[in-house]
């Protein structure tokens, strides 16, 4: 595997500042102390010059001794005297003369005579390059040390530094998915730390979002499992029925019973899909498609709904007032539905009722109470949990039930933030109470 | 008949009446054994997935209790893979719902012909670590002594009575089941990984050896 091209490290970047900001101080240093060494020497020059002039302006003949300087004695445009050198004309002061090439500088000072002669008086005059060259050479060389020593000690202490960052890379590459090791922690540099925090707490919300999606899915698989076997088993009713019709000559009478076992469990493998299909729905409904609805309506269409399919059950509603609540009116319907479908399938009643009205206790908070009571044949208590799970079928499962009826009914009530109880009713039968948050 | 759905055991339970059995129909597993005791069945359908007391805990309890009738267990199987529930508690068959009736009725009917107990002839035999004398219907692997429910011990006699001869799915069908008719053999492979697994538990090597597209054979070199 080619890596792409990384960018330069930390510890290098460092390296390099550290030498390049000490360049910056030796090219700095030294361009000052050329400066002062320049003037330095001009200023020795000088005062050489001008002790060589105080001194031959008072002896007596000074000119033929001339040893490192020339000197030029003048009486107006006259040479009086002279080194083998001959100082142009100068005013008194200092000046720079080029003679053959020569640059001297000149200190021109009245001579110690009545005739008014001028005495010039020149040393050589080494250039700014030639005095500056040998210094500037050591100081180089001193320079390019103190700037590979710079970037050596950048060198060092940024691998110390970027220790803490190292240890946060190797840790944080022994993380992965499936296993849960310690999250990276490291001590030692402000920033790595705070990395370190950001990490953890990204590590910590990576794996609560990794935990819901297996729950999720661990669901979703064992909801995909029971509902393959709910839907195998009346096809394998069906197959079996089938292969007697195919491969049997029957007499008219087990004809007419299988075919009508055949209609009944299709009927039932249609209900399981549908309840199926709602399931699904429900796990899909939006916040955004909650309506406020009448209830007491509600329960009043799904009373008539039933007057029509069942015309031997009656369905009464206690009270009249309209009751408003926010939800998804069509999953209280179809809880209110199958609570009724519940209890003239499987409990075989005959007379429902149905209520709601606001249950008023203040730590529960204010929740709606819908009301199914029937009179049929009710459930034992130690079934009452276990037939609002998914799947789940009472001691008398009839033919035709997806056993998923009342886990409809419990998935509509926590999604509407309340809860379905089964008890004994009043009537004989069953009740079932579903709270929804209003 | 046992299923806990009344539709299953209604429909299946008049298959087989209709094919010419006598059918008791149980409804989970504790009826199961219940009636079993009562009035022992020459043959059990069962279902494994079951409330309460399930397909795989009624085979367990028969067995031990030494109770050799034949059983094919209804599996809900989404794959067919070499796993199935019950065959390695001392089932002889399985079906995969929704399954054929008459598939079941040729099996219940071989089953049923076989008799509980096949007559091995031949000596004891010994194929690289794994000894088998057909007379006690002991099967050790180095020295010790490994359970084979009686479809595994009669697969593996009739294999080794031949060692080195290979012998197809089709024929061990017929010779361990019975089974003479065209069916589907996967049950021979599912048995096969069972016996190679209780085999091999020790790290013994491999005796059963598959021959790609014929069938196996029992020899002590691995193929190559």
């Amino acid at each position: 595997m080619t890596r792409p091209q990384r960018s330069l490290s930390v510890r290098a970047r460092v390296a390099w500042a550290a030498g390049l900001a000490a360049a910056l101080v030796v090219l700095v240093g030294a361009g000052a102390s050329a400066v002062t060494w320049v003037n330095n020497e001009y200023q020795q020059r000088d005062r050489r010059v001008d002790a060589v002039a105080q001194a031959l302006a008072s002896a007596g003949n000074p000119i033929s001794r001339g040893q490192g300087y020339v000197a030029t004695l003048r009486s107006g445009d006259t040479v009086l005297e002279s080194t083998p050198v001959t100082l142009p004309p100068a005013p008194a002061g200092l000046t720079t003369e080029v003679v053959r090439g020569v640059t001297y500088r000149v200190r021109t000072v009245p001579a110690d005579r009545t005739d008014g002669a001028l005495l010039s008086v020149g040393v050589r005059d080494n250039p700014t390059s030639a005095l500056v060259g040998p210094p500037a050479r050591r100081f180089a060389l001193a320079g390019a040390a103190a700037v590979a020593l710079a970037a050596v000690l950048g060198w060092v202490f940024a691998g110390r530094a970027v220790r803490p960052l190292r240890q946060l890379i190797a840790q944080t590459r022994t993380l992965t998915s499936n296993t849960y090791p310690t999250p990276p922690r490291v001590r030692g540099a402000a920033e790595a730390e705070e990395l370190s925090d950001a990490i953890t707490d990204m590590w910590a919300r990576m794996t609560a979002a990794q935990d819901r999606t297996r729950i999720a899915l661990d669901s979703a698989r064992g909801f995909a499992a029971a509902a393959a076997h709910e839907l195998r088993t009346p096809l394998t009713a069906m197959r079996t029925d089938l292969d007697m019709l195919r491969t049997h000559q029957l007499p008219q009478r087990d004809l007419d019973e299988i075919v009508g076992d055949l209609i009944r469990t299709q009927r039932r493998v249609e209900s399981t899909v549908t309840a199926l299909g709602q399931l699904a729905a429900g796990e899909l409904m939006r916040p955004e498609d909650r309506i406020s609805f009448d209830v007491t309506e509600l329960l009043d269409r799904v009373a008539r709904e039933c007057a029509r399919t069942d015309p031997n059950v009656r369905v009464t509603i206690r009270g009249d007032e309209p009751i408003y609540v926010t939800g998804w009116p069509d999953g209280i319907r179809l809880a209110v539905d199958n609570l009724i479908r519940n209890a003239i399938t499987h409990g075989r009643a005959t007379e429902i009722e149905l209520s709601a009205a606001p249950s008023g206790s203040v730590e529960h908070g204010h929740l709606l109470e819908l009301r199914v009571d029937d009179n049929g044949v009710g459930l034992p208590v130690s079934e009452r949990q276990r037939v609002l799970r998914r799947f789940e079928r009472g001691p008398h499962p009839q033919v035709g039930g997806s056993g998923l009826g009342l886990a409809l009914v419990a998935q509509q009530a926590s999604l509407h933030g309340g809860t379905i109880t089964l008890s004994g009713s009043a009537l004989g039968g069953l009740r079932a109470l579903l709270t929804i948050t209003p | 008949m046992v299923d806990d759905d009344p539709d299953v055991r209604h429909s299946v339970g008049r298959g087989l009446r209709m094919s010419g059995f006598t059918v008791d129909t149980a409804v989970d597993g504790r009826d199961a054994l219940r009636q079993v005791a009562a009035d022992p069945p020459d043959a059990v359908v069962l279902d494994i997935q079951m409330p309460g007391l399930d397909g795989v805990a009624v085979v367990t309890a028969l067995r031990a209790m030494g109770n050799e009738v034949p059983i094919c267990v209804l599996s809900a199987l989404d794959t067919v893979n070499d796993r199935v529930a019950g065959l390695e508690a001392g089932a002889d068959d399985y079906l995969i719902k929704p399954f054929d009736i008459a598939e079941l009725v040729a099996r219940l009917r071989a089953l049923l012909r076989r008799g509980t107990m096949l007559q091995h002839r031949g000596s004891a035999r010994t194929i690289g670590s794994v000894h088998l004398d057909p007379a006690s219907r002991l099967v050790f692997v180095d020295g010790v002594r490994v359970d084979l429910t009686k479809r595994e011990f009669e697969l593996l006699a009739v294999l080794s009575e031949n060692i080195g001869v290979v012998i197809t799915r089709e024929r061990l069908m017929e010779q361990v089941w019975g089974y003479d008719f065209t069916a589907d053999t996967n049950v021979v492979d599912v048995f096969i990984s069972y016996l190679r697994k209780k085999l091999e538990a020790g790290g013994a090597a491999r005796v059963v050896q598959t021959v790609r597209g014929v069938g196996f054979v029992v020899r002590e070199e691995p193929t190559r």
